[in-house]
């Protein structure tokens, strides 16, 4: 039936006009896939579903909110009467903002799984080194997007979590001031810095659109790594349409139950997704008793956390950003997937087991204990990028097969 | 089954169902773009005839559109009749938005008001939008020549010269295709009626 509709005489003209159907064909049906990909590999195209679903529902979510922090008649503020106006006033108002909330979280949770994939079978390796460094690049991005956009329902953790880390910038030296004033538009977060964010909450977006449709068609110029790591052979290729539209249909279906399931029965994530607080106006006058950041930001607010200096901490989080950049250099080992690396394959575990520890240290209140091992997850984060240049010299690969 | 059959069988079900799925997840979208219920339920306007002096005319505010409130004396209801020649729907039939229940016998399709003496219609112009201004004086003094030279006195509208009398019926060769709509209103009170 596809095949019908691209070679009818409409989509003859448009093409011809417009070349449209040869990119359909070459980036949706046609484009070239190993024929050992495994579900793993389903984390991109379900990741692109989120980003469309984010939109949608954010663009509706636009129509609702209000960001303004002025005092409304109630005595809250005009932003956060509007988002508790789209939860009970507007026509599944609730189910939309719970989309967009359980959709941040799924993004991440998704992107986390999509990189996870990348790292164990070495798919940031020559040629997809600008590949991987486009991911981590929209992985920033979208850290920048949540950060802006968890401010707008103006809540108590809005607030004091965008003091928190607008703070940070103010420790650049030399600039930091002037540069925090040039964020918040004031002396400290108020309707100004409401506003602005609002504006970046919808421009960024947009932004991170045209970045994720690069990041795909360079994919499809360096085409797709496998699990084994090695180059496929003429016979063991088969076209995306349908072998991976199909399977990748499927993993969308098995996301969308667990995604469901969140949003109908337990939209606030138990406090993680929404945090409790946030429940609370925002207060400029109390900070709550515990201010942590959502729990896909934690094991980067961890690291800035475990040096006890207030500038270097932020370096460490940059130089954290800066490693996962450099990756594809500093593995210097020609085998790319970690099914023939034992000791990369260790080391790797270890380094998400140390990301995992160190989100959990980030949401939880700061004591003597989770100190220690936060900083010690901290040191094991960076030393597996300082041994990564190394492991090659010692590290007995497993033989390769010569196809997939 | 054979095999063929099967897989079209398949197909055909698992694209069924998911285009099925995809509508479902359209309505709540399309849902959330109808008024919301806080906009509902502020769409009800109290107001108090009384204080429309006769022969003023009185705009109320009712779901963010003017209404008018009219209060006729009684030589502008007897000037209501004698010129149904002028006018495109005098006994104002043409569409529901014209009529109302209430509207049972000849008379009160002249008067178009649930208490003659006051008359209150939505002060939208039938053609496309605007609020018709209001001159009750007859003839082409107060306006010259834009109403025509039996003008019994009523509303004319300047955005595209729209004419209609004092119960808002259309005239004849304007734009506008309809009288100005009916509103839903009733009497609470002796003298307040309730709008919406």
């Amino acid at each position: 039936m596809i095949d019908k509709m691209l070679d009818s005489k409409v989509a003859g003209w448009v093409d011809d006009r417009t070349h449209l159907i040869r990119y359909i064909r070459f980036h949706l049906i046609d484009y070239p896939t190993p024929k050992n990909l495994n579900y793993w590999y389903a984390f991109g195209s379900i990741a692109l579903l989120i980003l469309v679903l984010q939109i949608v529902t954010g663009v509706f979510l636009a129509m609702d909110y209000k960001p303004s922090a002025i005092l409304s008649g109630g005595g809250f503020s005009v932003a956060f009467d509007s988002v508790e106006r789209i939860m009970r006033d507007v026509n599944d108002g609730w189910l939309i903002r719970y989309m967009h909330a359980v959709g941040a979280s799924a993004f991440f949770f998704v992107i986390y799984l999509h990189m996870a994939r990348g790292m164990y079978y070495g798919s940031y390796k020559k040629p997809r080194e600008f590949l991987w460094m486009m991911g981590v690049f929209i992985l920033i991005f979208m850290q920048a997007i949540v950060f802006f956009g968890y401010l707008l329902p103006w809540g108590q953790m809005s607030f004091w979590g965008a003091t928190v880390i607008t703070n940070i910038i103010g420790a650049i030296p030399f600039v930091g001031d002037w540069l925090l004033q040039l964020v918040r538009g004031g002396f400290s977060v108020g309707d100004p810095t409401l506003n602005r964010f609002f504006a970046l909450h919808f421009l960024f977006p947009v932004l991170l659109g045209i970045v994720v449709l690069w990041h795909v068609m360079a994919l499809h110029v360096v085409h797709s790594n496998n699990p084994v790591g090695v180059e496929a052979s003429e016979k063991n290729i088969i076209p995306f349409h349908p072998y991976y539209t199909v399977k990748d249909l499927f993993g969308i279906g098995v996301f969308l139950i667990i995604f469901c399931w969140f949003v109908f029965y337990h939209p606030t994530g138990f406090g993680l997704m929404i945090e409790t607080d946030n429940f609370n106006p925002a207060n400029s006058m109390r900070t709550p008793a515990d201010i942590s950041p959502v729990w896909y930001l934690t094991p980067w607010y961890e690291i800035l956390r475990s040096v006890p200096n207030k500038l270097l901490g932020i370096a460490g989080m940059a130089l954290a950003y800066v490693c996962l950049f450099l990756l594809p250099w500093l593995d210097r080992s020609p085998v790319r997937s970690a099914r023939y690396r034992p000791v990369y394959r260790s080391l790797l575990l270890i380094f998400f087991v140390s990301i995992v520890v160190l989100g959990y240290c980030g949401h939880h209140p700061v004591t003597p204990m989770l100190t220690v091992v936060g900083r010690t997850a901290s040191v094991i984060y960076f030393s597996f990028f300082v041994l990564l240049p190394f492991i090659h010299k010692f590290e007995k690969t497993k033989p390769l097969p010569e196809d997939i | 089954m054979k095999d063929k059959t099967r897989r079209d069988f398949l197909y055909t079900a698992a694209s069924g169902a998911g285009a099925v799925g995809t509508l479902a997840a359209v309505e709540p979208f399309m849902r959330a773009l109808q008024p919301a219920a806080d906009t509902l339920a502020a769409s009800t306007t109290e107001f108090n005839v009384s204080t429309v002096a006769p022969g003023e005319l009185k705009t109320v505010a009712w779901r963010g559109q003017p209404v008018f409130v009219l209060h006729r004396t009684p030589e502008m209801l007897k000037d209501l009749h004698g010129h149904d020649d002028l006018l495109r729907d005098p006994m104002s039939h043409a569409v529901p938005e014209v009529q109302a229940e209430w509207m049972k016998t000849d008379e009160q399709r002249v008067t178009r008001s649930i208490k003659p003496e006051y008359l209150v219609l939505s002060a939208v112009c039938t053609h496309l939008g605007c609020i018709p201004g209001f001159e009750p004086t007859p003839g082409q003094e107060a306006w010259g020549n834009i109403v025509p030279p039996d003008w019994p006195g009523g509303f004319h509208c300047a955005c595209h010269g729209s004419n209609y009398d004092l119960s808002g019926r259309v005239f004849n060769h304007v734009p506008a295709p309809h009288n100005l709509h009916v509103v839903p209103y009733k009497y609470i009170h002796d003298t307040t009626i309730l709008i919406g």
